[in-house]
């Protein structure tokens, strides 16, 4: 829509939405990952397994457009438009994404694996 | 004797003395002569007027009164556009209009004009908008067609409620200023020709947007290619599918589950992605962002793909199964939550949420109410 018109209220439109769109987002994801991952295994449970998706999701994505822009920046239009710098950007956000997912990841297996030690008493 | 401070010596200066016979205190220059780095022979240079048009020396007096009306009211000469409305000032450059001027004047710009004139020259620099005279638009019809000297003149001289800048800027950099304002106002014509009158003005300084140039996307040939493999490829792996599924029907339904996880997360994560970048804004979403806007496009076929999951749910899960669920009492309680027309109606919550963020987010905004 907003190349047909380049109309800027597009643009403003989009960021309202997008704060309690983040919210309902992460809100989603969550109970979706619950409902249809967490529960495989009834007997577990796990509280940071929401966010877990959440930033896994938009790590798979990310790097899923990184690749399909890589392919594309090589040819007319888009090597116009795409420059090395803008790949220095995704590529520091593409990390800072691996570093939240692997957060996450490394909370909950830390709490298991301190779960699991033999006791001392 | 004028009045003067008791013992001041800054005042001997300018005080009458005897000695000369003139009775100044200073000589004056010997007639003929030129103070160094005053003399001002280019005339079009110093001055932004037409040779011939003005004195050379002493510098020229504004045609302008610098306390005179604003230029932008009707008072000023409204018939009159283009040169034609400032014959005296020159139309070309007297300098070589280089990158490294127009770098330069970019900088003094922001220096010195962007406060008033705004990063983008409409007008609307940041003290403007905290109430102070409108500055004028570099880019309306009168500016736009302006000679330079116009520009330089009024850095020189002032223009209006604004101060002559002579003293701040030298003579070098007025120019190089001048060259700056007419990329800026090259830079954002092309802006107002596409987006029509009066949506100008509203985001400064993204100049880089005015530059590219839009038209359909065509996709690359290759592209077609790429979609006949994935076609292959995905016709050999729906064979291998169908197999699996008569071989062994409760690990299809499970390995069903773990890739729809993957390509779901895709589509769903670049939801994810779309609403950061217009959150935070930056250069690298305004690249990926079409990208990401056809990516949340599939999740129409994610809800379809994931319709197996519910038919396949008593294959994957064993909370569907009465008989386990009646032997463990907690997960007796927890059917509740956990029974197949909940996980069916939150799954379809899910969804609906996802495809009105990603498809209908117009009709959301003007649900939230009016702003801007």
């Amino acid at each position: 829509m907003q190349d047909r018109t380049a109309d800027r209220k597009y643009t403003k439109n989009m960021r309202v939405l997008s704060g309690p769109g983040m919210v309902l987002f992460v809100f989603t994801v969550s109970f979706a990952s619950i409902d249809w991952f967490m529960s495989l295994d009834w007997e577990w449970s796990s509280t940071i397994y929401g966010f877990i998706f959440v930033a896994a999701w938009s790590l798979s994505a990310l790097a899923f457009t990184i690749a399909v822009m890589a392919a594309l920046s090589k040819q007319e239009p888009m090597n116009n438009v795409v420059a090395q710098l803008h790949f220095h950007d995704l590529g520091k956000l593409l990390l800072a994404l691996v570093m939240l997912w692997s957060y996450f990841a490394f909370s909950q297996f830390l709490i298991i694996w301190s779960g699991n030690l033999a006791r001392g008493d | 004797m004028p009045s003067r401070h008791a013992g001041s010596a800054e005042d001997e200066a300018l005080s009458l003395i005897n000695f000369f016979r003139d009775g100044l205190s200073t000589r004056q220059p010997i007639e003929g002569t030129v103070a160094r780095g005053f003399l001002k022979e280019d005339t079009e240079f110093f001055t932004g007027k037409k040779a011939g048009k003005v004195s050379a020396n002493p510098p020229a007096v504004p045609s302008q009164a610098p306390a005179g009306p604003q230029p932008s009211g009707a008072t000023a000469a409204p018939a009159l556009q283009g040169p034609a409305a400032y014959p005296d000032d020159v139309e070309v450059f007297p300098i070589a209009v280089t990158k490294e001027v127009v770098t330069r004047g970019k900088e003094r710009y922001e220096i010195f004009c962007s406060a008033c004139h705004g990063l983008t020259g409409n007008g609307d620099g940041m003290i403007v908008r905290r109430g102070f005279r409108r500055a004028a638009s570099f880019n309306d019809d009168r500016l736009r067609q302006a000679p330079v000297g116009h520009f330089f003149d009024a850095i020189t001289n002032g223009w209006g409620s604004m101060p002559s800048y002579a003293a701040q800027i030298p003579t070098e950099d007025r120019w190089a200023i001048t060259a700056y304002i007419r990329a800026l106002q090259l830079s954002q014509q092309t802006e107002q020709k596409r987006s029509g009158a009066g949506t100008s003005g509203r985001c400064a300084g993204d100049k880089r947007r005015a530059s590219v140039t839009r038209g359909p996307y065509n996709a690359p040939p290759n592209v077609n290619r790429v979609q006949q493999r994935a076609l292959i490829v995905g016709a050999v792996f729906t064979v291998i599918f169908v197999v699996g599924f008569f071989l062994n029907r409760d690990q299809f339904f499970y390995s069903y589950l773990f890739a729809f996880s993957f390509w779901a997360g895709i589509s769903i994560g670049a939801l994810a992605l779309l609403m950061l970048q217009h959150l935070t804004g930056g250069g690298w979403g305004l690249v990926i962002r079409r990208v990401l806007e056809a990516a949340t496009r599939t999740l129409p076929l994610v809800l379809i793909l994931f319709v197996p999951i519910v038919l396949g749910a008593h294959r994957i899960y064993k909370w569907t199964d009465a008989h386990t669920v009646a032997e463990h009492p907690v997960l007796t309680e927890k059917s509740k939550y956990l029974n197949l027309p909940f996980f069916t109606a939150r799954a379809a919550i899910y969804f609906a949420i996802w495809l009105a963020l990603a498809l209908f987010p117009e009709p959301l905004v003007a649900l939230a109410g009016p702003h801007c």
